[in-house]
């Protein structure tokens, strides 16, 4: 296999897509959807490398492929999609990550603009003080007992549901319903389960946040009018993902993966790829404690939601029904699924690894709520917190190409050192002020680190996957108020 | 010989381990993942736990020891800051390890770490040195 050092060669293939040629234990092509200028800061870590060691991983179907904001990752890397067979093929902790369904939901208001920036400073104060945020933070009214944490991962969503913390209408616009099947909670160490005990509605910290904003720019009005937004409509954004329990679960099964592959004689250039069949006892057992984690990310969101709808009512006085907060999609992206697609002609029930990538139906896709149906899935593509986040629609050519599968968000491109160095001497908070954004972090620390320069511009990660075809751009939005975790 | 070093690594951060002993490679690691979360200055010798493992090999059981101690500390809100290694050979460790419960006010959190990597990890002895090198998840 591909050292990870060793840069492999890559060729154009037309305006938005490079090839990586199959060459020595590559069962297939990789392929990275990039322009000529993304592709120079592209090569500049060893992700392609990344993609090449995918690409030799036993049973995997079509290419190892890309998506624009491709970063490094452990093993896989960051914004890359691998589909397995079922028979033939692995499932691999590292190409869903640590931090399990880790995603992205968005919301709508019927506030008006000018109410919202009358209040902004309160809305902000009252966020953050009803979500918690940063390191170790948890709500003390929310603290589950192990048969209480175990149903929650069984039932997904529609557990926070019936507790009272969520939306019943929200059920059918959160990807899968807002339930991964399969999760079996004995899949679940009771180390995982210490870990996430006291996490649940709790946002994290690194690049989790809350952003409250409003549209911008509508590039497409049929589709936004479907999700009922409009130019000037308040959104709000919610980052955040499995927290500790998904960590810790991706860390136990690394453990068995090792083992597994050493069992199975899977060859691995790095530990971190570590894999087994898809129908072994490991795979089946990781598949199952991944649901777990997922579904308490579906969870995590759905009642970080309530708690943002909850703040709306306290702060804008208003009915729920005239705040009209609608879930308008909610997206994982970092999660391993079986799905059905056609692989040369024939179709195929494939095990689909997204690391960094948001799942991208377009119209008429059974996975699609009917209510987008003539349009596609909603696509979120949050950027970072100085300049705007972008709401797509899966298109045709996602299909045919990345097993229905798109980009995630702007990618970093400096380190968290690299980016205190260019924060210093700076006041962020200012900066961001002067542009009409106001941000609340539990760390000035994780604010210098999360600064708009340390990432990819999002626009040019959105032109791209626009441009080739697999996803279509609906609306732009304006950030205005972020709490950090 | 410093004890411990930082190295940056694209998103995330890597530490770089010293020891005369493969027993003071480990309590070093410790020593470098807890002062990344933490101001180990204000940590109390206050609790103690035990820790035993197994596994495959020397590599394997350096991310298997400090992925131990952050869960220890994620899940019991315990900072740990004195490591002693009582036994290792081979894939085998135990050690006791001692901290104290995080209380606002008196610790700082500089940062959260979600896991351990196994990505280019490394362990070798070189002069009658053990060195090491791991890539923590941030």
């Amino acid at each position: 296999m591909t050292e990870d050092k060793t840069i492999p060669h890559v060729e154009r293939i037309d305006e938005y897509r490079f090839r990586i040629p199959k060459t020595g234990k590559m069962r297939t092509d990789g392929v990275v959807y990039a322009d000529e200028a993304m592709m120079k800061d592209i090569m500049k870590d060893d992700a392609i490398a990344q993609v090449a060691n995918v690409a030799c991983l036993p049973g995997i179907m079509g290419n190892s492929i890309a998506m624009p904001d491709i970063h490094w990752g452990y093993g896989f890397p960051i914004g890359g999609v691998a589909a397995f067979d079922l028979d033939e093929g692995v499932v691999s902790p590292g190409g869903v990550g640590y931090d399990i369904n880790c995603g992205v939901r968005l919301l709508r208001s019927d506030i008006e603009q000018g109410e919202l920036k009358k209040n902004i400073g309160n809305l902000l104060d009252v966020l953050y003080r009803n979500i918690p945020s940063g390191v170790g933070s948890h709500r003390k009214d929310l603290k589950l007992s192990r048969k209480e944490f175990e149903d929650m991962m069984e039932k997904g969503a529609a557990w926070a549901i019936q507790k009272g913390l969520g939306d019943r209408d929200d059920l059918a616009f959160i990807e899968e319903e807002g339930r991964i099947n399969g999760a079996e909670p004995d899949s679940i160490s009771q180390k995982a389960f210490e870990r996430g005990k006291d996490q649940l509605g709790t946002l994290g910290s690194g690049n989790h946040f809350v952003e409250i904003g409003m549209v911008s720019e509508v590039f497409n009005g049929e589709a936004a009018a479907s999700m009922g937004l409009s130019k000037g409509t308040v959104t709000a954004i919610i980052h955040t993902g499995s927290r500790g329990l998904g960590h810790q679960v991706c860390d136990d099964f690394i453990v068995k993966m090792l083992d597994a592959s050493r069992k199975y004689g899977i060859e691995l250039p790095d530990r971190q790829l570590c894999c087994a069949p898809v129908k072994s006892p490991e795979g089946q057992a990781y598949l199952s404690a991944m649901a777990c984690a997922a579904n308490f990310g579906f969870n995590n969101r759905e009642i970080i939601t309530h708690w943002v709808r909850e703040t709306f009512l306290e702060v804008f006085r208003k009915s729920p029904r005239a705040l009209n907060m609608k879930l308008i999609y909610d997206v994982a992206h970092n999660v391993a699924k079986i799905e059905t697609h056609t692989v040369k002609g024939e179709k195929k029930k494939l095990c689909v690894h997204r690391k960094g990538a948001t799942r991208a139906f377009p119209a008429h896709h059974s996975g699609v709520p009917k209510q987008y149906a003539d349009i596609g899935q909603p696509v979120l593509i949050p950027g970072d917190m100085g300049r705007c986040s972008f709401v797509l629609v899966g298109a045709e050519k996602s299909l045919e190409e990345t097993f229905g599968s798109s980009c995630h968000g702007a990618g970093r491109v400096m380190s968290r050192n690299q980016a205190k160095k260019a924060a210093r001497g700076r006041s962020i908070y200012d900066e961001l002020k002067s542009k009409g954004i106001i941000v609340k972090a539990a760390s000035e620390g994780t604010l210098v680190e999360e600064i708009p320069d340390a990432y990819k511009d999002v626009s040019h990660v959105v032109e791209i996957v626009h441009g080739a075809g697999i996803c279509s751009k609906v609306v732009k939005l304006k950030p205005m108020a972020v709490i950090k975790g | 010989m410093k004890p411990f070093t930082f190295f940056e690594h694209t998103a995330d951060v890597g530490i770089m381990a010293q020891g005369k002993t493969l027993g003071e490679l480990f309590s070093n690691s410790a020593t470098a993942l807890f002062d990344f979360i933490t101001d180990l200055k204000s940590v109390e010798n206050r609790v103690s736990r035990k820790v035993e493992l197994e596994c495959f090999d020397r590599e394997e059981l350096l991310v298997r020891w400090l992925s131990e101690l952050l869960y220890i500390h994620e899940a019991s809100h315990l900072l740990l800051a004195h490591f002693d290694i009582t036994f290792i050979r081979g894939g085998r460790l135990r050690a006791e390890v001692a901290g104290e419960p995080y209380q606002e006010g008196k610790h700082q959190i500089f940062n959260l770490v979600k896991a351990v990597t196994y990505h280019q990890i490394r362990i070798a002895r070189e002069h009658g040195v053990w060195t090491s090198r791991i890539i923590l998840d941030v």
